[in-house]
């Protein structure tokens, strides 16, 4: 029976297989060290990187040094605070762990932490990637910083990216109240886009690869940190050109921002009619553009929004049952859109001089062919953008006055 | 052994369709996105798709008016029939070989997905090495049994792809999408000249004729089942292009498991789809392994009738191994692939091509 | 290339113990006859039995003509009743009937018993020593008459068995509630009852050299394919053992494959199960002192079904079967997966989950692979020790297991909550699968799938999960493919598979045993 005895060879070489190879990716779960956020800033100091050089002097060193902060999850400590200290380790053990790290290449800087932590960095669950001003404002860096994490593949393409106004580190050292874990509280603030108009919407890391790739310049949002509370409202302009940042659009103007983009889905819009105020809850928008394109130096564009919502808080007791009212308020909410949509038209196109209002991908889409023309000079170079002639035009739909008329009678 | 006729019942229309389709897919939809990308720049590429789509159905056509001529010889007797018997021997041999070659090939695509998606430390050796066990378990059974694994397995990779699809509709940007029909024809072209590489497989039909209850309906079957990948290859694109725009698409290794990478399951219930949907993914690569194993058994075991079965299992797998290791990396890799495609088009779709046409001017046509 | 050496082996030693078969045969004729002599006959009874304390020789003589007899039987065995009153008491106070003499010759008497004397259905004459101990040792009264060496072979089978009762290994919620007992006659009776049907076949043979089993083939003639009784008989008839206690040894030895954990043949104590399964056009195999009954060919649906599918309303019974084919994925697969999950892609699991089971785990000692084999073996221990525990005991030791290991297991900080979960699932999937014995072939698969899961994670589990398929595909019973109407697709089958049609859909037999009479309505015969 040779054939018994073939068999029998391969079985004993599965069978060895199984034994030898046990466990080159095995890692218990409790042994992972979940990265769950990651700050990234300049150091502060030349200390470091001295000393490594006194250390090392023919080391191959990168043009910029980076501080980078990893957020572990402590797991036990998460059991521990909800279930009052029934596990092993004491109660008032915190839920997470920044430690943060000095190098010139983001790799160096996670494997360096294995060094510090029993628990080597896992990076699949992380939530937030908060990159510092410093950081994003020099040339090149921002793609620099993210290399790495648009590389491995074990990155997901949904982590978020935010812009820290000033350091990053601060901003995950942030102790919420309402929920363990910093960069988590991070991850849900952002997502409150359907509640507010100030902020910009999520951009996972994948679409900041989308942004940094093509040619066009694109916004983040921009997060501030201050008494243990998180604020993501404004945008971190992004020249497309180099991706560096070139500036911030406060609150108002990310507003007019994304009437203009189209990007609003909840959020108020405050007016006043006869010295009180009423306060327009806005549950939509569309957008839509119109090109002229004869004149190839003054590009004339025409944006439309149109906006619908309810009524959400009046202190001028009007008669919403009245259509002329409606009609009158209709006009002034529309007003008030085209005065944020031509502050935040001002900022770009004037100040920043930078199309982060779509404008250059709408020509690319509907005229293919002059976009190929003018991709150089659109806002770099002759810079294009800043002389053409942007006009806004809004228009409101209220459906309705909300449960009650009047609050009271006058 | 069989007490029923159905259990050792030749294959029907159907079940051609579905091995042709099954293997055509393959590894090759999960890269070609970029490869089209890159040579047409923009989302124009499915032209490129339905250009050599086309193309394929047509040579796979003839391949099959070919084999159905004659619907009870191997590949080898047929081809002694055509040409002399020395001739065929070495076509015959080059085919076994080709197959064999794929295998390693499909072996090492699957070990390197893996290593990328699955491990990190696991070595490439392993993951290909158990993998290579199992095809040739299958292997070694029936061939019919192979077959109806294709049968198997194929509605759920259908049904993982919807799933990807499904969920990744409600990212598609149109931005992206827009603008259409930018591309020249050249560039067109240049592309079909790349998914045609990613379309290999049907040349199956030329050696699987033979088990067909009718032979007649090979041709039709491989067009058919030419035209479930054709419409995936069409979508796919057509997502991950909308999903990533073009640019974006033309850095990415694996743009298919990638689309995979966006898929977030409402309700968080399992998180990064792209592990899962390549792990399902292993069945098609399965099966297309396990098929071209067999085809070089076939096809060596025709000119060498003395040889049992069990024997070139224990022969050939070795050599697979060896040359699936061969690459160093991923360039070299897919270089491997390219002039792999370039041996098989000689191969299993000019010579066949040409066999034809003799057998046509000659008259030759096997008994019904 | 196993499926080629175990096929090799098999044929050489089938032919052989074919061969072995015949030469038995050859010395079996050579049988002794009987003697003219009374006292002689009763003698060499005693002396090939033993003369064991159980043998009952009961000598007397005919009414009037004084005449010696006998009666031999072996106690426990026979109806006492019935031997004392329609032969002892009879012959003993033999009236001439209609005035007729009690013939002198030796041959007449024995007739004139057979025709007017023993008023019993089941009667048989006999002429060697092997026929009279063959019989008397199935519950047969031996009746001799000196001078004659002949005997007549009374049928007073009448032993204690056990009532017919509830079928315990497999409970339904609607449906009969009969089964199967240990007297092959109450089993064919069950049977009967179900299918009055004149073209059922009962096809007795006997099992063991030495125990000598009585075994019935049954099937209906017009429905199931020839080729498969053919085969089924053939291998039946190759069965080369002395004894055979239970049908499990029918079942290993008919089977395909031996080297499968998948049963290839089903078994049941339902009879309504196995009349449905004759209908289909299955063969049953009954033996002789075992409820259990054989029916072959099966697939892997149908040892998914269960006869309660059909009993409820399709819409339940489709859920039903549903939710079955989900468990037998848990029963095989969830163990692995949470190794797989747990060790190798943590990334898969929602992050909060993954947060909170890394935090369970925290201080548990072993790794995950080891832990879960440390669980799926103790719910395996657990099931054993309860099956073979009386059964007050036996919930005592589901209190045991439950509460002490689950409980105390975690708090001890032996294993984690979640795995205690994850076994819990396991343990209640593979309950709910209908076939015990498919059931037990899972419970092996899943150790297999936990290692795969601990060498390569959720790669490991596919590549188990296709060896599984590929083994099953190849795979078959009485030559009918395993997975069939699945894989050879056969759509018209797929009405009674993975879901239930509405029972007016069913208007011919399933497909897959190509049966010889295809239709079940009269509606589907004109199509």
């Amino acid at each position: 029976m040779g054939m018994n005895k073939s068999w029998v060879r391969l079985l004993t070489a599965v069978l060895s297989v199984s034994f030898l190879s046990g466990c080159w990716d095995q890692v218990q779960i409790e042994e992972r060290g979940f990265v769950i956020g990651v700050g990234i800033d300049l150091p502060a100091s030349k200390e470091t990187e001295k000393q490594t050089e006194r250390e090392a002097p023919d080391k191959p060193k990168g043009k910029r040094r980076y501080l980078v902060t990893h957020q572990f999850v402590v797991p036990g400590g998460l059991v521990s605070a909800s279930q009052g200290g029934s596990g092993s380790q004491s109660s008032t053990s915190d839920s997470f762990q920044n430690l943060t790290s000095e190098g010139d290449s983001l790799y160096e800087i996670s494997r360096e932490l294995a060094v510090r932590t029993s628990r080597s960095p896992f990076y699949q669950h992380l939530k937030v990637v908060i990159v510092s001003e410093e950081v994003a404002r020099s040339p090149n860096t921002f793609a620099d910083v993210l290399d790495y994490f648009l590389r491995d593949p074990e990155m997901r393409r949904s982590s978020k990216v935010l812009i820290a106004k000033g350091k990053a580190k601060p901003v995950l050292e942030v102790r919420p109240k309402t929920e363990k874990l910093p960069s988590l509280y991070i991850n849900s603030v952002a997502e409150n886009t359907n509640q507010n108009a100030r902020m910009i919407p999520e951009v996972p890391l994948g679409e900041v690869y989308e942004d940094m790739i093509n040619e066009f310049s694109f916004v983040l949002p921009r997060i501030v940190a201050a008494n243990n509370e998180v604020k993501v409202a404004g945008a971190a302009v992004f020249q497309g050109q180099g991706n560096r940042l070139i500036g911030f659009l406060g609150e108002e103007e990310t507003e007019g921002l994304n009437f203009l983009t189209g990007n609003v889905q909840g959020g108020l819009l405050k007016t006043k009619v006869r010295d009180n105020l009423v306060i327009f809850n806005i549950k939509g928008t569309k957008r839509s553009i119109q090109t002229d394109i004869r004149d190839k130096k003054h590009l004339r564009f025409q944006v439309f929004i149109e906006c619908e919502g309810v009524i959400a808080e009046s202190f001028e007791r009007l008669d919403f049952m009245e259509q002329r009212i409606i009609d009158n308020l209709q006009k002034t909410v529309a007003a008030e859109i085209e005065r944020l949509a031509r502050d935040a038209i001002r900022k770009a196109q004037k100040q920043m001089k930078t199309d982060v209002l779509g404008l250059g991908t709408h020509i690319k889409q509907t005229h293919p062919g002059l976009w190929k023309q003018i991709k150089e000079d659109w806002d770099h170079g002759r810079n294009l953008f800043a002389s053409s002639d942007i006009e806004v035009k809004a228009v409101v739909y209220i459906r309705n006055g909300g449960s009650v008329n009047r609050t009271e009678i006058r | 052994m069989n007490t029923l006729p159905y259990a050792d019942q030749k294959i029907g229309q159907k079940e051609m369709v579905f091995i042709v389709a099954n293997i055509v897919i393959g590894v090759g939809i999960l890269t070609f996105p970029r490869t089209l990308a890159e040579k047409t720049g923009s989302i124009d590429g499915w032209i490129s798709v339905l250009i050599s789509g086309l193309f394929a159905s047509v040579v796979g056509w003839l391949l099959g008016k070919l084999a159905s001529r004659f619907p009870a010889h191997t590949f080898f007797e047929y081809t002694s029939l055509i040409v002399t018997r020395p001739v065929a021997r070495v076509i015959t041999f080059l085919v076994g070989v080709y197959f064999m070659l794929f295998v390693s090939f499909e072996v090492r695509a699957l070990g390197n997905i893996a290593k990328q998606y699955l491990f990190t430390n696991t070595p490439v050796e392993m993951i290909t090495l158990a993998f290579l066990l199992i095809v040739q378990y299958a292997v070694a059974g029936s061939r019919m049994a192979l077959l109806r694994l294709n049968m198997l397995f194929f509605p759920i990779v259908l049904l993982i792809i919807f799933f990807v699809q499904l969920y990744t509709v409600q990212i598609l940007e149109l931005d992206n999408i827009r603008p259409l029909f930018t591309t020249g024809l050249g560039a067109l072209l240049l592309g079909s000249k790349e998914v045609n590489l990613s379309f290999s497989g049907y040349e199956v039909v030329l050696f699987y004729t033979l088990l067909m209850a009718r032979a007649q309906d090979a041709p039709k079957a491989v067009v058919k089942g030419l035209l479930i990948p054709i419409f995936l290859y069409l979508t796919i694109y057509i997502f991950v292009i909308g999903v990533f725009s073009t640019d974006v698409v033309k850095n990415l290794t694996y743009p298919t498991i990638e689309l995979a990478k966006e898929v977030e399951v409402p309700g968080g219930f399992i998180e990064r789809m792209e592990s899962l949907f390549f792990t399902i993914w292993i069945m098609t690569i399965f099966n297309s392994c396990t098929v071209f194993f067999d085809l070089a058994i076939f096809n060596l075991g025709s000119i060498f009738r003395k040889v049992r079965k069990i024997t070139w299992i224990l022969v050939i797998s070795p050599l697979v191994y060896m040359i699936s290791l061969w690459p160093q990396n991923l360039v070299q890799f897919f270089s491997l692939g390219d002039q792999l495609v370039y041996f098989g088009i000689f191969i299993t779709y000019l010579v066949p091509l040409l066999l034809l046409l003799i057998a046509k001017w000659r008259g030759v046509r096997g008994d019904e | 290339m196993f499926r080629r050496v175990w096929e090799e082996w098999k044929n050489k030693t089938l032919t052989s113990r074919q061969q072995r078969g015949s030469q038995t045969d050859q010395q079996a004729s050579n049988k002794s006859p009987l003697s003219l002599h009374l006292q002689e006959n009763l003698d060499t009874i005693k002396q090939l039995l033993g003369n064991p304390q159980d043998l009952i020789i009961r000598p007397f003589l005919i009414d009037n003509s004084g005449r010696a007899c006998a009666v031999a039987c072996i106690d426990g065995l026979v109806d006492t009743d019935l031997v004392h009153d329609k032969v002892v008491k009879h012959i003993q106070l033999l009236m001439s009937p209609a005035g007729k003499a009690i013939p002198a010759s030796d041959e007449d008497i024995m007739t004139f018993m057979l025709d007017e004397v023993l008023s019993i259905i089941e009667v048989k004459t006999g002429s060697t020593m092997e026929e009279v101990l063959d019989a008397m040792l199935v519950g047969d009264t031996a009746f001799f008459v000196d001078g004659s060496n002949k005997t007549i072979l009374i049928d007073s089978r009448g032993w204690e068995t056990r009532g017919i009762e509830e079928p315990v290994s497999e409970g339904l919620v609607r449906g009969p509630r009969d089964g199967f007992n240990e007297n092959i006659r109450d089993n064919t009776v069950r049977i009967r009852r179900r299918v009055r049907d004149p073209k059922l076949r009962f096809d007795a043979t006997h099992v063991g050299q030495r125990s000598k089993s009585d075994l019935i083939i049954a099937y209906i003639e017009d429905i199931a394919n020839p080729n498969i009784v053919g085969e089924i008989k053939r291998r039946i008839a190759t069965i080369d053992i002395d004894q055979v206690e239970e049908s499990g040894f029918i079942e290993q030895w008919i089977e395909d494959n031996f080297l499968s954990p998948f049963p290839q043949v089903q078994y049941t104590e339902r009879p309504d199960k196995v009349a449905s399964g004759l209908f289909q056009g299955r063969v049953a195999i009954i033996l002789d002192g075992t409820p259990i009954v054989l029916l072959a060919p099966v697939t892997m649906g149908v040892l998914l079904h269960s006869p309660e599918d059909f009993y409820e309303r399709w819409m339940v019974g489709s859920l039903a079967r549903l939710l079955r084919y989900v468990a037998s994925f848990l029963a095989i697969f969830s163990p692995a997966l949470y190794i797989a999950l747990v060790t190798f892609h943590p990334g898969l699991i929602p992050s909060d989950l993954a947060f909170s089971i890394a935090a369970t785990r925290d201080g548990v000692p072993f790794p995950a692979v080891v832990e879960s084999l440390i669980m799926v073996t103790t719910m395996e221990l657990l099931q054993e020790a309860g099956l073979r525990l009386p059964k007050p005991i036996g919930q005592t030791v589901g209190i045991v297991g439950g509460l002490v290991i689950g409980e105390a297991a975690v708090s001890a900080g032996i294993v984690s909550p979640v795995m205690v979960i994850v076994v819990a699932i396991t343990a209640i999937a593979s309950f709910a699968i209908p076939s015990y014995n498919l059931a037990i072939a899972f419970r092996m698969i899943r150790f297999g799938a936990m290692f795969a899961a601990a060498m390569f994670g959720l790669y490991g589990v596919v590549l188990a999960f296709i060896l599984m398929v590929t083994h099953l595909i190849n795979l078959t019973s009485i030559g009918v493919p395993y997975l069939t109407p699945l894989a050879p697709q056969l759509v018209s089958d797929w009405k009674d598979y993975i879901l239930r049609a509405p029972v007016t859909f069913f208007k011919k037999r399933p497909d897959m045993l190509q049966t010889k009479d295809k239709t079940r309505m009269k509606a589907g015969k004109s199509q």
